[in-house]
């Protein structure tokens, strides 16, 4: 499944879901579970106290909107190439 | 000796009325008898629990005897089978035994229930003690529950005695569920008992003796003479033992008693332990569904009694020596048993149980004692959930997440990882089960076999459930798909990472599917070879084919390219009118990208091939065509962004192969290529734009490079060849040199200051020049005139202006072209090298 594999290769990578948040993958797994270690709000933190405090969280893969990414640590050309593979 | 705050001695001191008795009070000294010494084979004689110094009246001495075979059974060793009392002695006396048993049974019987109620709630200072009462109803008063009392009754009795234990009691806690069918097994039958309830009886008889000298009238102790206080506990023990096994005899008897019409129970004083015995055993071997209450009550507290406390890290050793080549299984073991102690708040509370736990500092002092609680308790807390599954269980969710990892086939089902792993960390890329196995652990988090050491065993026994992992996600994967029922939309499936389950799965009948394949295949025939969908297409196909290979030449697997070649379809022929297919994939960028990766997997004839046809065809590419200025004649000559980006992607991913290619081919080769492209394009536009410019140079130099370096290696054949297209090819530029300067550029016709970009032409001038006689050169240098003194003039503003950095690069790329022919240009003259 490319999504898993590619997610595999984002360690240490930025992340946010559907409040924001940023964080370090530390692992994933093939339901597109994450985990997230030093984790900060982006949205407003007034908007969601409770998580200020978290400093690590693993999200529902089902809950997750986007994940933004460093465009620096993904090759396109492979991903080009493990999406055709993907068929 | 006490046990559990037992106190051995004597009756509590809360009833001090009672008389008390010492061991030399009621000691008749018969152990000192002179002609003891001569007793050798009065064992064997009469018997071991025979009183000595006493005639043999066993219908008034009979509650005495119970007494005494105790201390009696103390003389004899624990090897004792053999010396059982001969049956000609013994065989007669059970008829006098039962005679008179009435007149002693009567007085206790009434007073002891009362009186055990009487102490129960008077002494809750004893805890240990209040549980005694229940077996010593059993054992220390035969005459009253007689092994061959209805069930009902026995029942009942038990309830009252646990009514009346106090409501905060609990048995000691260690009841280990899981421990009594360790041991029963081992028990040969119904009256062979293990060790552990050797040891409750020895504490049941502790406290039936002290009982009874509590309760027995004193007169009637004395009247019987009974010798013995408390004896000490291996002699008791012994005594025990001999107990039971003299028990085996007397037990038919007991059954014999049963039918007898008389509710009195059997009189041998061995007959006690029969029914200690049976209750012991019940829960093990029957459920004895007639006492309910009983069974458990008298298992657990037979379990708080029996079980010394120092036994139990020798059963866990024990399960160690079993299995010493399983550490995990063992530490998990024994990690289960803490747990279950430590759910029991009341087995860390016990200061023993906590001895066990922080066995090596026994003395502390109270503070450390304190901590020593609080840690425990932490401890507990931790690990209260902990031993839950079993290495079993484990083992099993750990190859279930596994199989959903692992794949057999990592370049095909983790391609972008595998590949990105190796990209990026060139080297270290070798991806093997123990990596996978590696990572795990790290991700999960568990380390199995400890701390630091064995880790490597760890990871052994990973990779081994790796394999089997995989083994189970193989079959798995054959399995799915199978399991589609006709006529269900959807179908039972089971996801894996490589098959997320479906939602969906419409099952298409087989001819349908043939006749769909069909309407399918017959739009594609439709779409002509040269619309954009038709190009991509064949881009796609390239690609798929592209990548069956490269996974078979990262296996070192033979390679074959008929198949792409195929499809980058080069030798199709085409009209003029219309694109050439491989022309046509160069127009895109991925198309681009695709011939730079596929270019080298080719055979050199293939290689050949494709580059015929792209200088065949070079005014038809794409970059060419729309990279030429000329296009833009209404837009002040300016090349659109898009097609800059085209040719910069062209430049980096085709050129770059070609020019690779080219710098390694032979003359001939080369002569081939630039005559093809002379006989089929219009040389003039190709040159117009960057790339053609580039190519005519590479081709060119490349010529001249060989013609230079091995003069005598090449046929005049081909030198006259050679010669001849190099004459045409500047019949086709004389006169219209110029046109190579693109508006933007030329220095003549604009006033961009730009240095970049017009090296190319500065090069392809060279490369003419260089391979031109001296009358071509000057034809050159007579229609650039101006160019050059353009740009000299442009460098000398540039300048003046101190931007020195750009004013040289005009220079430098001028001189490129003037070096070939032994000149030099600075900003303000020309002069010769």
């Amino acid at each position: 499944m490319l999504f898993f594999s590619f997610f595999r290769t984002l360690v240490d990578q930025e992340l946010k879901n559907g409040i924001e948040v940023k964080g370090f993958l530390k692992s994933m797994d093939q339901y597109l579970n994450l985990k997230l270690d030093n984790i900060s709000m982006i949205t407003d933190e007034v908007k969601f106290p409770q998580l200020v405090a978290v400093r690590n969280l693993f999200i529902r893969g089902s809950m997750v909107r986007y994940i933004h990414l460093n465009p620096q640590s993904i090759s396109t050309d492979l991903l080009q190439d493990a999406s055709r593979r993907g068929k | 000796m006490s046990f559990f705050g037992f106190d051995t001695s004597g009756p509590p001191k809360a009833d001090k009325d009672l008389q008390t008795l010492d061991f030399e009070d009621t000691y008749e000294g018969l152990g000192e008898h002179p002609e003891e010494e001569e007793d050798a084979f009065n064992d064997e004689t009469f018997g071991a629990d025979i009183k000595t110094g006493r005639d043999f009246d066993f219908g008034t001495a009979q509650p005495q005897a119970q007494h005494l075979s105790y201390a009696q059974a103390a003389q004899k060793p624990i090897v004792e089978d053999v010396l059982k009392p001969m049956a000609s002695l013994w065989s007669d006396q059970t008829v006098p035994e039962q005679q008179p048993q009435r007149a002693p049974t009567s007085g206790p019987k009434v007073l002891s229930l009362e009186e055990i109620e009487a102490q129960l709630m008077g002494r809750p200072v004893q805890p240990p003690q209040m549980m005694q009462p229940q077996m010593y109803g059993q054992n220390g008063y035969p005459f009253i529950m007689p092994p061959n009392v209805n069930p009902q009754q026995f029942q009942q009795f038990q309830q009252q005695f646990g009514g009346q234990l106090p409501p905060g009691f609990m048995f000691p806690p260690q009841g280990y569920p899981g421990q009594p069918p360790m041991f029963m097994p081992g028990m040969p039958n119904q009256q062979g008992i293990p060790p552990q309830l050797q040891q409750q009886h020895l504490h049941q008889f502790q406290q039936a003796q002290a009982q009874q000298a509590q309760q027995v009238p004193a007169q009637f102790q004395v009247q019987h003479g009974q010798p013995q206080g408390p004896p000490q506990v291996q002699q008791v023990q012994q005594q025990q033992q001999q107990q039971q096994q003299q028990a085996q005899p007397v037990h038919p008897q007991a059954q014999a008693q049963a039918q007898a019409p008389i509710p009195a129970p059997a009189p041998q004083p061995q007959a006690p332990a029969q029914p200690a015995e049976t209750q012991a055993q019940a829960p093990a071997q029957t459920p004895a569904p007639s006492q309910p209450q009983s069974a458990p009550r008298a298992q657990a507290s037979s379990n708080g009694q029996k079980l010394p406390l120092d036994e139990f890290p020798v059963l866990g050793s024990a399960s160690v020596r079993e299995h010493p080549t399983q550490p995990a299984q063992q530490q998990s073991y024994q990690q289960r048993q803490y747990s279950q102690h430590s759910q029991n708040p009341q087995y860390l509370q016990n200061p023993q149980n906590r001895g066990r736990i922080q066995r090596p500092r026994q003395d502390l002092t109270p503070e450390e004692r304190e901590k020593l609680i609080i840690r425990s308790n932490k401890v507990a807390r931790i690990t209260r959930s902990s031993g839950f599954m079993t290495p079993r269980d484990k083992d099993f969710v750990t190859r279930f997440q596994l199989s959903q990892i692992v794949s057999q086939d990592p370049f095909n089902e983790d391609f972008y990882h595998q590949i990105f792993k190796i990209l990026r960390n060139p080297g270290g890329g070798a991806e093997d089960m123990s990596y996978i196995a590696q990572k795990y652990l790290d991700q999960s988090g568990h380390r199995l076999g400890g701390k630091n050491r064995r880790a490597d065993v760890a990871l052994q026994r990973m990779q081994q459930q790796i394999s089997k992992a995989v083994t189970v996600a193989k079959e798995r994967g054959e399995r799915t798909g199978t399991l589609a029922r006709e006529g269900a939309l959807g179908k039972v499936s089971i996801g894996s990472i490589r098959q997320p389950r479906k939602q969906l799965v419409v099952k298409r009948s087989e001819n349908a599917t043939e006749d769909e394949l069909k309407q399918l295949n017959r739009n594609p025939a439709k779409i002509s070879k040269f619309t954009r969908q038709a190009q991509l297409n064949i881009i796609e196909k390239v690609y798929s084919i592209l990548l069956g290979l490269e996974t078979l030449e990262r296996e070192a697997k033979p390679i074959s390219t008929e198949e792409l070649f195929e499809a980058l379809h080069v030798l199709d022929v085409v009209s003029d009118e219309e694109e050439h297919p491989f022309i046509s994939l160069l127009g895109y960028e991925k198309g681009m990208r695709l011939f730079s990766r596929c270019f080298h997997l080719l055979t050199p004839d293939q290689k050949n091939a494709c580059l015929l046809c792209l200088f065949g065809n070079l005014q038809k590419l794409n970059v060419v065509l729309r990279g030429s200025y000329k296009n833009y004649e209404t837009s002040n000559f300016v090349i659109p962004e898009a097609v800059e980006k085209k040719i910069n992607v062209f430049q980096m991913t085709v050129m770059k192969t070609l020019v690779l290619y080219i710098s390694e081919a032979s003359f001939e080769q080369v002569l081939r290529f630039i005559i093809e492209l002379e006989s089929s394009n219009s040389v003039l536009f190709v040159c117009t734009s960057k790339i053609g410019l580039s190519l005519i140079t590479v081709l060119i130099s490349r010529l001249e490079l060989i013609k230079q370096e091995s003069n005598a290696n090449l046929s005049e054949a081909e030198l006259e060849a050679w010669s001849l297209t190099y004459d045409k090819l500047f019949a086709n530029l004389e006169e219209r040199l110029v046109l190579i300067y693109p508006p933007t550029l030329s220095s003549s016709k604009s006033a961009s200051f730009k240095p970049d970009d017009d090296s190319y032409i500065w090069q392809f001038l060279a490369s003419v020049a260089l391979a031109g006689k001296l009358q071509h050169q000057r034809v050159i240098v007579d229609e650039v005139r101006d160019e050059i003194f353009g740009i000299m003039g442009k460098a000398r503003v540039l300048s003046e202006e101190g931007n020195s950095l750009d004013s040289a690069k005009f220079i430098g790329n001028l001189n490129l072209f003037l070096n070939v022919m032994g000149l030099k240009a600075s900003e303000t003259d020309i002069s010769e090298l």
